[in-house]
């Protein structure tokens, strides 16, 4: 069998090292003429097949993975006042409760405890007792340290609109949409990266996809969408933090010549 | 004749670069099948069964149909060989392609049909692929290990590019890195999964993805 097979196994091959065709081709984005191209390649380049099966395979799984994983970045590089921050905050709680034990009569400083970082505090907090704890009743105690537990809360709050808050405004339900001018809209969310965009027909074949900045776009010409059919067009949220927010799929018809 | 099996196929002389050489084995290899010879069929089978799952995949977008799809090529094929309708026996992997193609569009104008409005919509047109749970399970289950012994970020990575289309530069700024450490990362992730697969085809344990 292998006589079939010496000379496409690499050779000469123009298509093996272009990693976005095959990741495009997986995805069913490639443009038709490269596709068919590229189909007519693969068929007899052994090499390019089994990167094809591979990239089919990976993008199966990788979108049967749960959507909602994290995106954990690499960590993030700290300044140097962040690292010793920690321990100038600890110097600074126990030397003014030593100096208050030393003379109860001298007032808390609450300017000095603001003055360190808020990441500091709720470092330091859990180790020592804040100054709030020693003096206990104190009229100028400062606020106690956020404990973990309020951070995670205030982190809930800052977390961005559930999915149900993207949602497309153009088209509706059904809408009609003229050929000659395809008009999408949407709600903002906080937060956004970009948006992108697809419509599918009715048997789910990808017929347009683009990305907007803002929160509506045109189609170009040549989008491919034809009059009389019924299509899906959803939109995808690309959030700062790495997670991604999608609207409801909406179905439309285009009308027009 | 088997099409089911799956054999570590190889790949033909490409159409259009073909040797002389090449051209004459394709016409040998189509005169044999149209004499009936069953070991010429198992090999065409072997050479061509696998592309025209993995192109009817690809077209039909994770149809769990592709298989079917895969089947019904190559027993056309191999009717049109026994019938003499190959009218250019030594571009036979063109042949192949074109029935396949031919059948894919097939498909979706049967699907077109049989669409009711009202329906509920393709989510996710290209998502989770039903053909994929056709595959072997094992060859799945090798393959979503490695992927879960990527480290988060690689793996990210993988997904927004090859989910969500996404290129290094968009990518770059969700995962705090930069487009060129960005690639790198995705290569390294490739080849780490790449390479697990290879491992175990080496092993004898199961066939190539």
């Amino acid at each position: 069998m292998t006589e079939w097979t010496e000379a496409m196994t690499g050779n000469g091959c123009t298509w093996i090292e272009r990693d976005e065709v095959f990741e495009e081709y997986a995805r069913g984005t490639l443009g038709d003429e490269t596709r068919d191209a590229f189909e007519t390649h693969y068929f007899a380049c052994d090499a390019c097949f089994q990167k094809v099966r591979t990239s089919l395979a990976l993008r199966a799984e990788l979108a049967a993975l749960p959507e909602a994983e994290p995106a954990p970045g690499p960590a993030p590089r700290r300044s140097w006042w962040l690292m010793v921050a920690p321990v100038a905050a600890t110097a600074v709680v126990v030397i003014a409760a030593a100096l208050w034990f030393r003379n109860p009569a001298l007032p808390a400083s609450p300017a000095i405890v603001a003055d360190a970082p808020p990441a500091t505090a709720s470092v330091a907090a859990p180790a020592m007792p804040t100054l709030a704890d020693i003096s206990a009743g104190h009229s100028a105690a400062p606020p106690a340290a956020p404990a973990a537990g309020s951070l995670a809360r205030e982190a809930v709050r800052n977390t961005p609109p559930a999915a149900s808050a993207l949602m497309l405004l153009s088209p509706s339900d059904n809408q009609m949409l003229p050929l000659e001018r395809l008009e999408l809209s949407w709600r903002h969310v906080p937060g956004v990266v970009y948006y992108d965009l697809q419509i599918v027909t009715e048997e789910g074949n990808v017929v347009w996809s683009g990305r907007a900045d803002g929160t509506s776009t045109t189609l170009p010409a040549g989008h491919g969408l034809q009059a009389g059919q019924k299509y899906f067009v959803w939109v995808r949220a690309h959030l700062s933090g790495g997670g991604t927010v999608k609207s409801p799929a909406v179905p439309f018809r285009v009308s027009g010549q | 004749m088997t099409l089911l099996g799956d054999p570590l196929s190889r790949a033909p002389a490409e159409q259009g670069e073909a040797s002389g050489a090449d051209a004459a084995r394709w016409a040998n290899l189509a005169r044999r099948v149209a004499a009936g010879d069953a070991s010429a069929e198992a090999e065409l089978a072997a050479l061509f069964h696998q592309r025209v799952k993995v192109f009817a995949a690809a077209r039909l977008h994770g149809s769990d149909t592709a298989s079917d799809v895969a089947q019904d090529t190559m027993l056309a094929v191999i009717e049109a060989l026994r019938a003499g309708r190959l009218h250019e026996p030594f571009n036979l992997p063109g042949f192949v392609l074109g029935t396949a193609k031919h059948l894919v569009n097939n498909h979706h104008r049967k699907a077109a049909r049989s669409i009711e409005v009202g329906e509920d919509p393709p989510d996710r047109p290209a998502g989770a692929a039903p053909h994929w749970q056709q595959l072997d399970e094992e060859r799945r289950a090798v393959l979503r290990a490695a992927l879960l012994r990527l480290h988060p970020v690689d793996r990210r990575i993988l997904v927004l590019t090859l989910v969500e289309g996404m290129h290094p530069r968009e990518i770059a700024p969700l995962v705090r890195l930069k487009p060129d450490v960005v690639r790198t990362h995705k290569a390294r992730a490739v080849k780490a999964v790449a390479d697990e697969i290879a491992r175990l085809t080496r092993s004898g344990s199961t066939n190539h993805i």
